[in-house]
């Protein structure tokens, strides 16, 4: 059974293949880390997860902020978030 | 009019075949395909005994190949398809339906890569490079915008 991202008392979340993770476990995680445990989180979501997905987590604001940091993180998904920050940026969302 | 078997344009498969469809001096190259993925209209309208997908059926697949080859004849067809009145936004999770791995921000980044200078030669219908731009453009913000958390 895949865990729906709406519900955070669902078992693991879909994407998180390689941990145990739920969606309240991710939200508190991501809510009492800082520095460079928050951006490992953060890029591995940012990695695994769809898009619309990690809104469900992050803000916009957050990913752009951070953007430098957690970058090198990001794998074969870079190209997607770096478009995508500049296509906020075209709309006037940044 | 007659069907040759085009075994030597293409391996025969069990999904795919070709033919040649030969009249006089003109020859067509016909690709017979069993579409695996799923159909949203299962029925189909029937021309001269030949049956034809849906408009739903087609613009999804259009969608598709936005994410499975990104060229430009495709969006040519999306061109026209939205000139004659279809909400192909709209039209987004049939496509997702079809293809679990259609992302908007995976799409519009594709379409930015998108050349529309060369207008395919065999048009049958006129469009310029600038207007294919611009509604490259339109459609790739938009797909953007779809990608990006509400405000």
């Amino acid at each position: 059974m895949q865990a729906s991202v709406e519900n955070p008392t669902a078992d693991n979340l879909d994407f998180a293949w390689d941990r145990p993770e739920t969606a309240e476990s991710l939200h508190s995680r991501l809510a009492t880390s800082s520095g460079a445990e928050w951006l490992r989180t953060a890029a591995w979501l940012m990695r695994e997860a769809r898009v619309e997905q990690v809104w469900q987590f992050l803000t916009l604001r957050q990913v752009a902020d951070n953007f430098a940091q957690l970058s090198p993180m990001l794998g074969r998904r870079r190209p997607v978030w770096e478009y995508l920050l500049r296509s906020a940026h075209e709309l006037g969302r940044l | 009019m007659n069907w040759e078997d085009s075994k030597a344009c293409t391996p025969l498969k069990r999904d795919f075949h070709r033919f040649r469809l030969v009249r006089g001096e003109e020859r067509e190259i016909i690709d017979v395909v069993v579409d695996r993925a799923p159909q949203l209209d299962v029925e189909k309208a029937s021309f001269d005994g030949i049956r034809v997908d849906t408009i739903r059926e087609i613009i999804a697949n259009k969608l598709t190949t936005l994410l499975s080859r990104t060229e430009l004849k495709d969006l040519v067809d999306l061109y026209f398809l939205e000139e004659a009145g279809h909400d192909l936004l709209a039209a987004i999770p049939d496509a997702q339906a079809k293809d679990g791995g259609w992302e908007h921000a995976v799409v519009a980044m594709l379409l930015d890569g998108l050349d529309t200078d060369e207008i395919p030669v065999w048009m049958i219908r006129r469009v310029t490079p600038a207007d294919l731009q611009a509604f490259l453009q339109r459609l790739r913000l938009a797909i953007s915008h779809l990608a990006l958390p509400p405000t």
